[in-house]
């Protein structure tokens, strides 16, 4: 045990470095102006400005996304867990394929389908309804984000179904269940953590994203991911993005412990890390 | 009455045969226990009754009428399964009321009856329980509550103390006897422990391979086994390759004996069952036989003796104990022994 708690500190260096010490970097930039002083003025600035807006279409594309990521994901996966074991194995790498292309390739391959000499422009000519504004709208963003996030939705639910005990399916139908109130009263309330983890896992990219809305929503669409990463790499204000950054933050922290709630539900909460003396010297001797 | 009737029921997994043309009466409020090794088919027949399982041929009647396309959550029958089934996100008044809340009955209707139910199963003041929180023991209870609930008019029971310890599984088979008596419903049980079929039921079926060898009362099965597979499997036996001489006339270890069985052929090569407690041992002279005591255990009520009989084991209870090597007399009394047909089944005195 102890040899491998010692190949562990690498990571906690790491840790350190790229996590907590940048946590507070951000933390410090946001409460500061550009001359170091401790400030408020940042959050000011973002509660009275029009930012605010932003943030507010942000969580409503994300949470749209979110839904029709559960829409879709849920009967896909309760399908795929209930095919037979090969085709099962031949469905999740279906699904998980895609996600081996890089993510800009995939979502870039959108414009050329979206755009107005695109594809799905050129088939609907002929029908005279051509050509539309597909590229560059909300809905556009919304495509990109429940296309690129769906599997993140599917995987999670995926394997709460797959391990769902099949005796208690067949207590149900004992009792006198038909198979809509087996799904509605057994199989949809045990599948609630992997509708949990798979709703943070969806949400939480799908607010923080700025890729996906730089090429498929142009510049009419900013999300606040948008915004934020203006301030770094085109306005240059730090501060204003590291106070903007903090905001998002604690909208994920919610949306994880919403998921953490639902994981922890039917489980002891476990221990603590206690570190002890020994223990402290051990990773201080690496 | 006959409430259930199995009709040449067949059901073969794969290459497999579970079951082989079985057919099958069962009474109302009969206790009935299906007996065998595992792979003997008996779950499979209850699964089938259950509706969780298909017949390949055959047809499943309740009541006279043909149940055997009924899916399962429309016949009049619940089951207690073997790992219990619990909901795990309900507790235990919400598992108990599951049926009930199915059915669409309104809260003040149900909440009664699983008091009612938790009362019958001793588990009164459980209602907020998490069913985690339970032993193995409450935890039967609880999917015996939830299954009776329902009011069914058969209970299948899927080896339902497989779980439990020894003496946890004494008390539950009392308080199972306790309920189905006092609610005057059909138990069918399944079950591989022969101790616990002949304790609970009101009839055995002794299934082996997925036919039936024998249909019977406890008592019936374990005095009169009708071939040596039974007497094997149920209590421990002595079987021995004997020759029925005559009516009456058997020779077995070398010597001859006079049985009370007849109706053999002549000289007809058969298999000779005696019970271990029906030995008697003697002083080597007045023995019928004489053998040498390989071993004696202490079993609590009495000692398990191997005596060799030239080339032959007999295994003996006894509450004397006795010396290893010591040389001893066997006397067996003629209608302890019991003259068994060769591979003989229940139904073949009819054809």
């Amino acid at each position: 045990m102890k040899t491998y708690k010692r190949a562990a500190a690498p990571f906690l260096l790491w840790a350190a470095m790229f996590i907590i010490i940048s946590l507070v970097m951000v933390l410090y930039y946001s409460f500061t102006n550009e001359a170091g002083q401790l400030t408020l003025a940042n959050f000011q600035r973002f509660f009275t400005g029009s930012t605010l807006g932003t943030l507010w279409r942000s969580l409503k594309v994300a949470f749209l996304t979110t839904v029709i990521c559960l829409i879709l994901g849920y009967p896909l996966a309760y399908i795929i867990s209930n095919m037979k074991v090969n085709f099962r194995t031949t469905a999740i790498m279906l699904v998980v394929i895609p996600m081996w292309m890089n993510f800009l390739l995939r979502t870039y391959g959108w414009v050329t389908i979206l755009s107005k000499n695109g594809i799905l422009n050129s088939l609907l000519r002929p029908l005279g309804i051509a050509p539309l504004d597909l590229l560059y709208t909300e809905g556009a963003v919304t495509l990109g984000m429940v296309y690129n996030f769906l599997p993140f939705m599917i995987l999670p639910i995926y394997t709460v179904l797959e391990k769902m005990d099949h005796g208690l399916l067949e207590a149900a139908a004992d009792l006198g269940a038909n198979k809509w109130n087996t799904f509605l009263k057994v199989i949809l309330p045990l599948s609630l953590p992997g509708i949990a983890s798979g709703v943070s896992m969806v949400f939480i990219p799908a607010i923080s994203t700025f890729e996906i809305t730089a090429l498929l929503g142009g510049n009419k669409t900013n999300l606040i991911g948008n915004v934020i990463e203006q301030q770094f790499t085109v306005t240059g204000d730090w501060n204003y993005g590291s106070a903007m950054s903090m905001i998002l933050m604690i909208f994920l922290v919610i949306s994880l412990l919403f998921s953490r709630n639902e994981d922890t539900d039917n489980e002891q909460p476990t221990p603590t890390h206690v570190m002890t003396e020994e223990r402290r010297r051990e990773v201080i001797d690496v | 009455m006959t409430q259930i009737e199995l009709q040449n029921i067949s059901k073969a997994f794969g290459s497999m045969t579970v079951i082989n043309d079985l057919s099958l009466e069962i009474e109302d409020a009969e206790f009935l226990t299906l007996l065998g090794p595992s792979g003997c088919g008996k779950t499979t027949i209850l699964r089938i009754i259950g509706g969780f399982e298909q017949p390949d041929r055959g047809r499943v009647l309740f009541e006279g009428k043909d149940i055997t396309n009924l899916p399962a959550y429309q016949r009049p029958v619940n089951t207690l399964f073997q790992s219990y089934s619990l909901f795990p996100h309900l507790n235990v008044y919400d598992n108990v009321a599951f049926g009930l809340k199915i059915q669409g009955l309104k809260d003040n209707e149900i909440r009664p009856r699983v008091e009612e139910m938790l009362r019958l199963v001793n588990l009164s003041g459980y209602e907020k329980r998490s069913v985690d929180r339970l032993s193995g023991g409450q935890q039967q209870r609880i999917a015996m509550a939830r299954a009776l609930i329902n009011r069914p008019e058969v209970l299948l029971l899927d080896e339902p103390f497989g779980a439990l310890d020894l003496k946890l599984r004494k008390d539950m088979q009392i308080e199972m006897k306790r309920i189905q008596q006092q609610l005057g419903i059909t138990f069918i049980f399944v079950t591989h422990d022969q101790e616990e079929a002949l304790t609970l039921s009101d009839r055995i079926i002794v299934l082996n391979e997925g036919i039936i060898q024998q249909i019977g009362s406890p008592t019936d099965i374990y005095n009169e086994p009708i071939n040596a597979y039974v007497a094997d499997f149920i209590g421990e036996s002595n079987i021995l390759e004997g020759v029925m001489h005559a009516d009456y006339d058997v020779t077995f270890s070398g010597r001859r004996f006079t049985c009370v069985d007849f109706d053999f052929y002549p000289d007809e090569a058969v298999d000779v069952v005696i019970r271990p407690e029906d030995v008697t041992i003697v002083s080597p002279e007045k023995g019928m036989l004489e053998g040498v005591v390989l071993s004696c255990l202490f079993m609590g009520v009495h000692y398990e003796l191997q005596i060799r009989v030239g080339q032959e084991l007999y295994l003996v209870h006894t509450t004397i104990p006795r010396k290893i090597d010591q040389h001893v007399g066997i006397v067996i009394a003629p209608d302890d022994i019991h003259i068994m047909r060769k591979g003989e089944v229940e139904g073949d005195e009819d054809i």
